[in-house]
């Protein structure tokens, strides 16, 4: 994964519990880098170290880290870093979930060394959407889920997440219902 | 594949949302759905006006530009805007001939997607450009991360280089420590050691001496490993070392750390031989720390205090040594001083674990370090109780002794058996006038004391030899008697004292008796003081036991020495048997003595004494007993006193009464005395003759009851209350004669008001019946003769309004006739006639003038004026006169000091000055008349002025000179006939000037000419005492085709004011009388009422009020009348009319006020006396009532409430005592309600209020007086309701 995910949860967790805490954090997981450059790709390993190591840490799960790391990364690594991409992403949530894919599909361009998720979307309706995700990481559901609920907020609409499908129960891909 | 295909607009969008096709004529004419989002090309038509393309650079001018930069890369910019850039390529469309472009915009950041309102989905999904702005994003995040990196390598290296120095610098520690550091490993084989440790090459320890590195070795082999710290003590090169080790088995080493320690451990050795000695000593000793605190104690402390050291280590001695008896200053001391690091010596009570208490010394000492820090207190405490049990026995024996010689009366100075003083007290001092404190005689050589104080004593030999003697016999000698030079006698003592049979000294004791000797001297002398009074008081007196024994009698008493002393112890019965005296004056006196000794009380009685020559002697005899606070009689004085004399003075008083009794008795005049009540107490005979009452009928009763019933509600306030406030009262009595007749009595009583007597008043009367009567007739005829007066006065004014009302018929018809077309003969005929009834007109004024002045009734104005005017107004009047006979009329001096503005009468002074100058006119035919204005005295208020009119005319006679100034005085009868006139000119001049406080002299010779001198003093004033008239031009036009009312019931008056006016197109209405003219104004609205006041049916003035108060008109009335005289122009005003005309009237006057008020009617002003609007004097002015009140408006509304209240009623009441005649009354009321026109400050009536007060009787029935009080009536009733409004703006 690109330093930039490593370096939100570095972010979230130093602006929300403090230096200290980060410390133990990246002690606790034995990543021993000091400093992640958002456009260099690290080993997907040591995003998931540093999430167990934070759920470790702050007494909660890697379910609940994760989907912590998701609303922050919509809110405020979105917004901060990347504010006119998101931005141009779409007039409203149901506009941005629509072009999510393409969104994908063009990152995937941009950067030759990520290896993105795929999105699809279906069932189009008035208040709800049907969001796939495809991936070839596995355990990041709850970060899908923390990014769709980061997006109600960041267009200040109440949403629900529904998980529907899930590698876990045997599916192909994820299925979230976002209704809002 | 087909060579050409087509693409729909929706597919042409999809591909190049941001397309624009533009057709030959440049005009956009279809455009992508994004593009739209940019530009509005609904308001462009042509291309070229909406773009421009800076690359490649292009003049658009035409479309044949465009289709040649179709092989180009176009940047296409908005002519507005240079920010919003297109990228793309021009396409020309053969078939269409159109071109278009497609491409897309060209964005420096992602940001301005947001900024123009575009999204993802607004770009074709081959476009990159989002990717690539993306891109960018994602290469300036990159760039800014490393720029964070690269800070923080730069900061991590330096911090680095920092912390390589801090180690180095931490290195040189060791390097550069005196002391051996040295590290081995658990072998005992040395890894490191520091400079010092390398000197080290052989090491004592525990006796044996070791190589340096055999000696770790052994160390290493005799300590368990397990400890972490541990350390001993060795010797090299003559040092002793303390070494401290330090277990690191982690690192596999063992540090060492030696310290010096030679010179502590001579201290220790040296300490240690020390505290053997003081742990032996029999004092306690102890050490504490630097706060007080019990660090070590001797066993001598134990023993002492039975504490062991372990039970006291670490607290501080006081608190559990000290208690109830320590002195808490030495406590305090010792604080002190340990606080200040300072050595202390003091004796503390202390109390052992036992609870006894003991005495100790205590020197403590602090001990100091190096530094000079004090690091503890040593202290060394002796037990000194038995010391201090001994010292205070002694204290108190010497000290009772001490107390008791100090404080004995007597001078005590006690001497050893050497002669020296032992011990000598304050009082001694006091005695000697030794002015030093007694113990520092002690020791003194007593002789030479004696030698010293010799001097002070009258026969200061004797005071020594005596001294020696007493010294020689050694025998108590006491009260020897010593006289001192001063004055003072002292009493002297000598006391040896033995002791155990050997002589140990002696007591001197001095007492000063001087005092003593004085009192017992003074009481003699008061003893024999009171005796020789006694003996002298011109009284018996006698002094007895309760047994009736004499004990003291004076000389006066008993004369003869022997039997006095004889008495004394005796009885009154002893004295009666041996003198043969009658014995019934014994039992007299022994009854009296009895009843004192009973009642306890005085008793007095009168003796009658006859002498051999046949006379009596009176005695008063007193006895009276002495009473002691038991309530008990001691003694009982008896004393008699001569009073033949007071006898003989009371007869002679009572024959005195007698002789006054009879004058008063045979007076005439009526004489009586009364209480306070007015009850007769006496009165003589007279009462009887003039009243006809007998004393019995008089004595007891009121004089009250001897009034007529009116005269007795009086009788207390007129006579009682006022004899009581001024002591006396003089007054008329009307009293009732026994047969019915009023006795008028004058009186003369007074207030008798004597030291314990209750006051009475004295009267004296007499009969003035008869000359009351005769007072009576006198009023009578003074009345008739005042009423003639008025007869004359009415006359007069009769006499005027009579001559008046045709004159101005005559003048008014000669000026209409002038005015009409006349030959020569008929002008002359006329000028005669208009002459004629002028000089009449004069001569009616004086007459009445004169009358005026006779009467007292001319009134003088006191208003401003300029002198200026005055005399110009009077020459520009006589000029005319003067050109007419050829003379000269000059002014030929002014005092330019003359005020501007002078106080006086302007109008009376332009009379003089007419009168003056028309006589001086008159009586000269050549040369001219001059006047000279001077001012002869200047002062600071007012100016003392002269005028001086000179003629060069005939002069007169020495003998007219002196009655000029009579009445109807010419110089010849002849006179009268050249020059007319009345005589009465010269008179009238002189009265005014008089009643001017001015002065009129005349100088003249005939033949040359006259002089008369005016002098005058005159206030100054200033302008705003200059009365400004309303000299507003009024237009006369204004009269035509008014409507005016005439109302006369003289048809010739009637017809001077209807062809005045009819000349002037006014309309005319004529009406005779009062009645008409009400009648008139009702049924015919007009403009304007000439009313004449004197008229058959309804007088003017009630004419007036019916309009006014039926009618409710304020049309303008003005009053025509021949009633010159005073009062009139302001009755005509107070009963509402607007103005005043007197006839015969002067023609452009009448048409002036005419005019003028007509003028004002159409302003319809409220119709108020012209008299104030002339003024402008407000209604009141409250300032003096202010001033008064001082700021209270309580009191002022208080004062504004009563003059509401009672003014009205006042008012009432003078028009009702007008009514019915009573003019005194009237008179009377106005004195009441001045003071409060006064101080409310309503100036309007002042002088009013005042004519009226001073002359109510002297107009009596009068229209005058009406007038006035009428002025009175409705000034109060404006003045009320203004106040009315006042008042209730302030509560």
């Amino acid at each position: 994964m690109y330093g930039i995910v490593n370096k939100a949860i570095q972010d979230l967790i130093t602006e929300t519990f403090g230096e200290d805490k980060w410390d133990a954090v990246k002690e606790k997981s034995a990543v021993d880098i000091d400093f992640f450059l958002s456009n260099e790709p690290y080993d997907d390993d040591v995003t998931y170290k540093l999430a167990e190591a934070a759920a470790e840490v702050l007494g909660i799960s890697v379910g609940d880290v994760l989907q912590a790391f998701g609303e922050w990364w919509v809110l405020k690594t979105g917004k901060e870093k990347y504010g006119g991409l998101m931005e141009s992403g779409g007039n409203n949530l149901k506009e941005f979930l629509v072009n999510l894919p393409l969104f994908h599909n063009r990152i995937m361009l941009m950067y030759p060394k990520l290896t993105p998720p795929e999105f699809k979307v279906s069932n189009i309706e008035e208040n709800s959407i049907h969001v796939h995700y495809h991936s070839k990481r596995e355990g990041l559901q709850e970060f899908v889920r923390g990014l769709m609920s980061g997006l109600g907020k960041m267009y200040e609409v109440d949403t629900v997440v529904e998980l529907l499908q899930s590698r876990n129960d045997g599916s192909t891909h994820e299925i979230f219902k976002v209704t809002w | 594949m087909a060579n050409s295909f087509s693409l729909n607009k929706k597919q042409l969008n999809r591909l190049f949302p941001f397309y624009i096709l533009i057709d030959k004529e440049m005009k956009v004419i279809s455009y992508g759905e994004s593009i739209s989002k940019l530009y509005d090309f609904e308001k462009v038509e042509v291309f070229n006006e909406f773009f421009k393309i800076p690359r490649p650079y292009t003049e658009i001018n035409s479309f044949s530009d465009l289709i040649k930069l179709e092989d180009h890369l176009i940047v296409l910019e908005s002519v507005t805007s240079e920010k919003l850039k297109l990228r793309g390529q021009f396409e020309y469309l053969e078939a269409t001939e159109n071109i278009i472009f497609v491409g897309s915009p060209w964005f420096g950041s992602i940001e301005q997607l947001k900024e123009n309102n575009l999204i993802i989905n607004d770009f074709a999904k081959h476009d990159p450009i989002i990717d690539l702005l993306n891109v960018l994003k994602s290469q300036e995040i990159t760039n800014d991360e490393l720029k964070e990196l690269v800070t923080t390598v730069v900061k991590q290296k330096n911090d680095l280089k920092r912390a390589n120095k801090e180690v180095y610098d931490i290195a040189l520690f060791p390097q550069q420590n005196p002391d051996p550091n040295i590290r081995i490993n658990y072998e005992g084989d040395l890894i490191q050691n520091n400079p010092a440790a390398s000197n080290l090459d052989f090491i004592e320890y525990d006796g044996n001496v070791y190589r340096n590195d055999l000696f770790f070795k052994f160390i290493i082999s005799s300590i368990d490993k397990n400890i972490k710290r541990w350390s001993f003590e060795a010797r090299s090169n003559d040092i002793d070392y303390s070494f401290g080790c330090v277990s690191m088995p982690e690192e596999g080493y063992i540090n060492i750390y030696g310290r010096d320690i030679t010179e502590q451990k001579r201290n220790q050795q040296e300490l240690e031989k020390l505290s053997l000695i003081v742990q032996e000593t029999t004092n306690a000793v102890i050490i504490t720390d630097s706060k007080g605190k019990l660090e070590w104690v001797n066993k001598a402390f134990e023993k002492i205090t039975g504490y062991t050291l372990s039970e006291v280590k670490g607290e501080t001695p006081g608190k559990f040594l000290q208690g109830e008896k320590t002195n808490p200053d030495s406590v305090a001391y010792m604080r002190d001083q340990i606080k200040n690091s300072l050595p202390f010596t003091c004796e503390v009570y202390n109390y052992k674990k036992s609870g006894e208490g003991y005495w100790l010394r205590i020197n403590g000492q602090p001990i100091f370090d190096a530094k000079g820090k004090v690091t503890h207190f040593f202290a060394l405490e002796e037990d000194i109780t038995s010391e201090k049990k001994a010292q205070e026995k002694i204290k108190a024996a010497a000290s009772r002794m001490a107390s008791l010689i100090a404080n004995l009366h007597d001078g005590i100075l006690l001497e050893n058996r050497d002669e020296t003083v032992a011990l000598a007290n304050k009082r001694y001092c006091e005695l000697f006038k030794i002015n030093v404190d007694p113990e520092e005689l002690i020791g003194e050589d007593c002789s030479n004391m004696d030698a010293k104080f010799k001097h002070l004593f009258v026969d200061p030999e004797l005071f020594v030899s005596g001294i020696s003697e007493r010294l020689k016999n050694k025998e108590l000698v006491t009260g020897e008697i010593l006289e001192l030079t001063d004055g003072r006698v002292f009493e002297r003592d000598f006391v040896p004292i033995w002791s155990d049979g050997t002589y140990d000294g002696h007591l001197w004791m001095y007492n000063d008796i001087t005092e003593k000797i004085a009192i017992d001297k003074k009481l003699e002398d008061l003893r024999v003081f009171y005796e020789k009074i006694l003996d002298n008081i011109p009284s018996d007196i006698a002094v007895f036991d309760t047994n009736h024994r004499y004990l003291y009698i004076n000389p006066k008493g008993i004369k003869d020495e022997e039997l006095r002393k004889w008495i004394v112890g005796k009885k009154d019965e002893d004295y009666i048997k041996r003198r043969n005296k009658p014995t019934h004056i014994l039992e007299g006196r022994q009854k009296v003595f009895k009843e004192v000794l009973e009642s306890k009380q005085l008793k007095s009685w009168e003796e009658e004494l006859k002498q051999k020559d046949g006379t009596s002697k009176f005695m008063m005899r007193n006895m009276y007993p002495v009473i002691n606070n038991s309530n008990k009689v001691d003694l009982v004085i008896g004393y008699g006193i001569d009073i033949t004399y007071i006898k003989n003075i009371q007869k002679e008083i009572a024959n005195s009464e007698k002789r006054y009794r009879d004058v008063i008795d045979n007076s005439l005049a009526i004489i009586t005395t009364h209480d306070m009540d007015g009850n007769f107490m006496s009165v003589n005979p007279m009462v009887k003759k003039l009243y006809g009452y007998d004393d019995d009928e008089v004595v007891g009763h009121s004089l009250k009851d001897f009034m007529p019933l009116e005269d007795k509600a009086l009788f207390q306030e007129n006579y009682l209350d006022k004899i009581k406030e001024n002591k006396e009262a003089t007054g008329i009595f009307r009293v009732l004669h026994k047969d019915g007749n009023i006795v008028y009595s004058f009186y003369n009583n007074y207030l008798k008001e004597e030291k314990g007597e209750k006051p009475y008043v004295i009267g004296f009367a007499v009969d003035i019946t008869s000359r009351i009567l005769m007072e009576k007739e006198l009023k009578i005829a003074k009345k008739v003769t005042e009423e003639l007066a008025q007869t004359k006065q009415n006359f007069l004014a009769n006499m005027s309004h009579e001559i008046r009302t045709p004159m101005n018929a005559i003048m008014g018809m000669s000026r209409q006739l002038q005015k009409s077309d006349l030959n020569d003969k008929q002008r002359s005929y006329l000028e005669t006639i208009s002459s004629a009834s002028e000089n009449l007109l004069v001569i009616i004024n004086d007459v009445l003038d004169l009358a005026k002045l006779e009467a007292g009734k001319l009134i003088f104005e006191k208003i401003g004026f300029d002198p200026k005017l005055v005399i110009e107004g009077a020459m520009k009047v006589m000029m005319h006169k003067a050109e007419e006979k050829g003379l000269a009329l000059t002014n030929s001096f002014f005092d330019e000091q003359l005020s501007s503005v002078l106080l006086g009468d302007p109008f009376r002074i332009n009379q003089i000055l007419l009168n003056l100058i028309s006589n001086a006119i008159k009586f000269t035919t050549v040369g001219g008349v001059d006047i000279r204005f001077a001012v002869t005295n200047d002062k600071e208020d007012s100016q003392n002025v002269e005028i001086k009119i000179t003629d060069t005319g005939t002069g007169m006679e020495p003998e007219f000179l002196e009655q000029l100034f009579q009445k109807f005085s010419q110089e010849y009868v002849s006179m009268s006939k050249n020059h007319g006139g009345t005589g009465l000119g010269m008179n009238i001049t002189k009265s005014l000037v008089d009643v001017m406080g001015g002065e009129i002299l005349v100088e003249s010779k005939k033949g040359k000419g006259t002089t008369v001198y005016l002098k005058f003093s005159f206030e100054k004033g200033g302008q705003q005492d200059i009365q400004k008239k309303d000299a507003s031009f009024v237009d006369k036009n204004i009269l035509k085709d008014k409507k005016i009312l005439v109302v006369d019931d003289n048809q010739m008056n009637r017809m001077v004011a209807t062809l005045i006016l009819n000349e002037y197109e006014v309309v005319v209405s004529e009406v005779e009388n009062g009645e008409e003219a009400v009648k008139h104004v009702k049924e015919h609205p007009c403009d304007l009422v000439l009313m004449d006041i004197q008229m058959p049916v309804l007088n003017g003035y009630e004419a007036t009020k019916a309009i006014r108060n039926e009618l409710k008109s304020n049309i303008p009335i003005i009053a025509l009348t021949a009633n010159a005289i005073k009062g009139e122009s302001e009755k005509c005003l107070s009963l509402g009319m607007n103005d005043y005309l007197s006839k015969p009237f002067d023609e452009d006057q009448f048409l002036y006020i005419v005019s003028s008020l007509l003028g004002k009617s159409k302003e319809k002003k409220s119709v108020i006396s012209e008299h104030e609007k002339i003024n402008k004097v407000p209604l009141f002015d409250l300032s003096k009532l202010e001033g008064i009140a001082k700021g209270n408006q309580v009191f002022i509304n208080k004062m504004i409430q009563l003059f509401i209240d009672e003014t009205p009623l006042s008012i009432t009441e003078m028009r009702q005592a007008y009514e019915v005649g009573d003019f005194k009354k009237v008179g009377e009321i106005a004195h009441k309600i001045k003071p409060s026109i006064d101080t409310l400050g309503i100036y309007l009536l002042k002088e009013e209020v005042r004519e009226i007060e001073v002359k109510a009787e002297i107009y009596g029935d009068s229209e005058e007086l009406s007038a006035m009080i009428l002025y009175l009536e409705n000034t109060i009733k404006r003045v009320l309701v203004e106040l009315q409004r006042v008042k209730a703006k302030t509560v």
